[in-house]
């Protein structure tokens, strides 16, 4: 950006900012996450959780659009009311420059607003999910990703919850925790048997040096699974976990459902100090079955990191990315059209359901493939290209799988996004239409009437 | 001597919401400024001394005509580089202090911030707003509020100062410092062209000067030149200038009021075809 747009937008962050009215807006702002927290709703955690997310976003927005509205209407329209826009054009300034500085100056007092509502959202929503948790205990199980408050998520509900119930003292250890993948697709005839190698988990110091029984839900085996047969809901099987050279610590039957997320516990001292991990599964399944595991469902999840120091940095990351998306949205409606705003929108909405809609595919194939027990042609080339498709597009149930606290913060969050890619584009709007008229009125000299 | 602004045939004529003429402001106006010299515009009210300043910034554009200020169209950014312009009023930003005001202008010009620091410095040093630079502008009176003006003017230290009444709302000293500016920088071979009502300010410090009425130029020479029959007089281009424009004023009056007799001139009844009717009955009434 050069040195004549930032001074602009500084000179309108300036002019906009420091106003008591800003100072009291943003102190309103602030506090009205705080406020919504304490209401009650209809006496169920959904309720309390509905509520303060409403009551909050509607008074956020009304706030947010009354600011970007006041502020895209005057800031160009007040330069020429009281003539500085006469110096400053006499200036080796272009208009473009001016109306991008303006533009720029009204996005940085947005990003200071979106900073503190951002906060106070995320705070109002931890200290929520900590009442709902006490409140609560037996209704926690809803605030997952995968169910439908989360926006987006109707599509992808086919009804799976976590299946392991989650203790309310685990929560920390879930939001400090990082994840292995596998690729490709396996599939273990009945009968037979699977091993896969992860390398390079490195537990915390303390896990390491003193692995006790204490630790043991730290680290998960996260998989999902099919069956060859349409009529076989769940699949026996039997679990190894361990470095090869030492004796298995780790063994477990398991006769779970197919096509759901499922938890498997493992002990940290698995893990060798490499950060090897070898996992095997035998397929002992009694209707002779074959088991089928995708690669991007089968993962281990383990402890990494300070709690705290990773609830910061969720939170700058959901802020950055709020504001990223809050920018390239009013980039794309002020700039380029009204119209490409929601075009941007839309293609956010779009290629999340789309992302469901190749993974419906990608599981009829899978069901497909399992059912005729060969693969043909076009189902080779086109699974690979789901897969792909499925791992670039964005997928809005997965963030953050079966972490509350996560899925609390981050469901206001991608509230907010969405709310506010409308209020940008109700904001940025009169920019537009009073950066046009500027632009059009070529004469900024002729004399007032 | 080089041209740096040069006006060819430049009429501008004001219209109204429906694109019609309302009012000419400039009516076929010729001129240029050369390289280092002061141009001074004279003229009553309304004649049209901020439209030519405004036309030469490209604040404004001609109905007719050419205008080139660095040889270029005026308006373009390269032109606007050497350019420092204080317009008749001051539009400053009410909210900066009078050092962020002339650190906005030279972000601006995309000075450098240690040469903007000098210079704003020196600016500040020059003009005399040391005490109250870090005051914000919307509490200044007008004369301090003019020299924070003509310092933006000076940010880029420009080649070409084009000033509207730069000694509007000052004081004595205010405006006896600012001729003193003024002279200093025409020493420095700086090109300025200056409109004013205040015609002694003006007759020590430019070369030339042009006075306009209803947009046109009645007189434009060296002031040598002009003042030469009232040499022995004191406040001469005063006297020059309203001999001018009463004598100007009369000739367009007369003028306005044969054309109004013209058209207005209806052909004289001969006596037989008076009514007769008429006469008698006046006769009879006496």
């Amino acid at each position: 950006m050069n040195r004549r747009i930032t001074a602009v937008s500084l000179n309108t962050f300036r002019d906009y900012f420091f106003t008591p009215a800003a100072i009291i807006l943003l102190i309103i702002l602030s506090l009205t996450p705080f406020l919504c927290s304490n209401l009650l709703g209809d006496g169920t955690a959904e309720g309390k959780f509905r509520v303060f997310v409403t009551y909050s976003f509607i008074i956020g927005s009304i706030i947010f659009t009354a600011i970007n509205i006041a502020i895209s209407c005057s800031s160009i329209s007040n330069e020429w009311k009281k003539k500085t826009l006469l110096i400053l054009d006499v200036k080796p300034i272009k208009r473009w420059e001016i109306i991008a500085g303006k533009w720029v100056g009204m996005l940085l007092i947005n990003i200071v607003f979106i900073t503190f509502f951002v906060l106070a959202i995320s705070f109002s929503s931890l200290l929520i999910s900590r009442q709902l948790i006490e409140n609560f205990p037996e209704d926690i199980n809803i605030f997952t990703t995968e169910t439908e408050l989360f926006p987006l998520a109707e599509s992808a509900n086919s009804g799976q919850t976590a299946q392991d119930k989650v203790k309310p003292s685990d929560f920390m250890s879930f939001l400090s925790q990082s994840s292995k993948n596998i690729r490709g697709m396996y599939v273990i005839p009945a009968g037979g048997r699977m091993d896969w190698t992860f390398k390079g988990i490195r537990l915390p110091a303390d896990l390491q040096t003193n692995p006790s029984t204490d630790n043991f839900d730290n680290v998960y085996l996260s998989y999902r699974f099919q069956t060859s047969s349409p009529d076989r809901q769940s699949a026996l099987g039997y679990w190894l976990a361990g470095n090869p050279s030492l004796l298995a610590p780790f063994e477990m039957q398991t006769d779970l459902a197919k096509d759901q997320v499922h938890r498997l516990p493992i002990p940290a001292q698995a893990i060798s100090s490499e950060g090897e991990l070898n996992i095997t599964y035998l397929n002992i399944d009694p209707s002779n079955i074959s088991v089928l595991f995708p690669g991007s469902d089968f993962k281990i999840l383990y402890p990494q990191g300070n709690y705290w120091i990773n609830l910061l940095k969720g939170t700058v990351n959901i802020l950055i990315l709020s504001t990223f998306i809050f920018s390239v949205g009013l980039c794309f409606s002020c700039i380029v059209s009204h119209l490409t705003a929601i075009l941007s929108t839309s293609i956010l909405i779009f290629t999340s359901y789309m992302y469901e809609f190749i993974q419906i595919i990608r599981i009829s194939i899978l069901q497909e493939m399992q059912a005729q027990q060969e693969i043909g042609l076009i189902q080779r080339i086109s699974y690979p290209l789901l897969n792909f498709l499925s791992s670039i597009l964005p997928p809005l149930n997965e963030a953050l799988p079966h972490s509350y606290i996560g899925t609390f913060i981050l469901m206001p969050s991608s509230y907010l996004i969405f709310l506010f890619i409308r209020i940008i584009i109700l904001g940025a709007l009169p920019l537009l239409i009073v950066a046009v008229i500027y632009l059009s009125h070529r004469e900024l000299g002729i004399p007032n009437e | 001597m080089e041209e740096l602004v040069k006006l060819q045939g430049v009429t501008k004529t004001f219209k109204d919401f429906w694109g019609k003429p309302k009012a000419v402001a400039i009516k076929n106006l010729s001129f240029s400024v050369e390289r280092g010299e002061i141009l001074g515009l004279l003229g009553p009210n309304g004649s049209g001394k901020s439209t030519t300043l405004k036309l030469m910034l490209g604040l404004l554009y001609p109905t007719r005509g050419r205008i080139s200020v660095f040889g270029k169209h005026p308006g373009d950014n390269i032109a606007k580089q050497f350019i420092g312009y204080l317009p008749e009023e001051d539009y400053l930003y009410s909210y900066l202090n009078g050092r962020e005001t002339l650190d906005f202008y030279g972000k601006i010009f995309s000075l450098p911030s240690k040469a903007r620091r000098e210079r704003i410095d020196f600016l500040i040093d020059l003009l005399g707003i040391k005490a109250y630079q870090r005051r914000s502008v919307g509490e200044y009176s007008k004369g301090m509020a003019r020299r924070i003006g003509l310092a933006q003017a000076l940010i880029n230290d420009p080649e070409l100062l084009i000033l509207d009444e730069p000694t509007n709302g000052m004081d004595p000293i205010g405006i006896k410092e600012m001729k003193d500016l003024f002279l200093d920088l025409k020493s420095k071979g700086k090109t300025m062209v200056i409109s004013t009502h205040l015609l002694s300010d003006i007759e020590t410090i430019c070369d030339r000067v042009g006075i306009l009425y209803q947009g046109e130029f009645i007189a434009m020479d060296r002031v040598d030149k002009l003042l030469l029959p009232y040499h022995n007089e004191s406040h001469c281009l005063e006297k020059f200038f309203l001999d001018k424009v009463y004598a100007e004023r009369e000739k367009r009056e007369e003028k306005r009021k044969t054309e109004f007799s013209k058209e207005k001139a209806v052909p004289a009844k001969k006596p037989d075809e008076v009514d007769q009717e008429v006469i008698r009955k006046l006769l009879h009434k006496e």
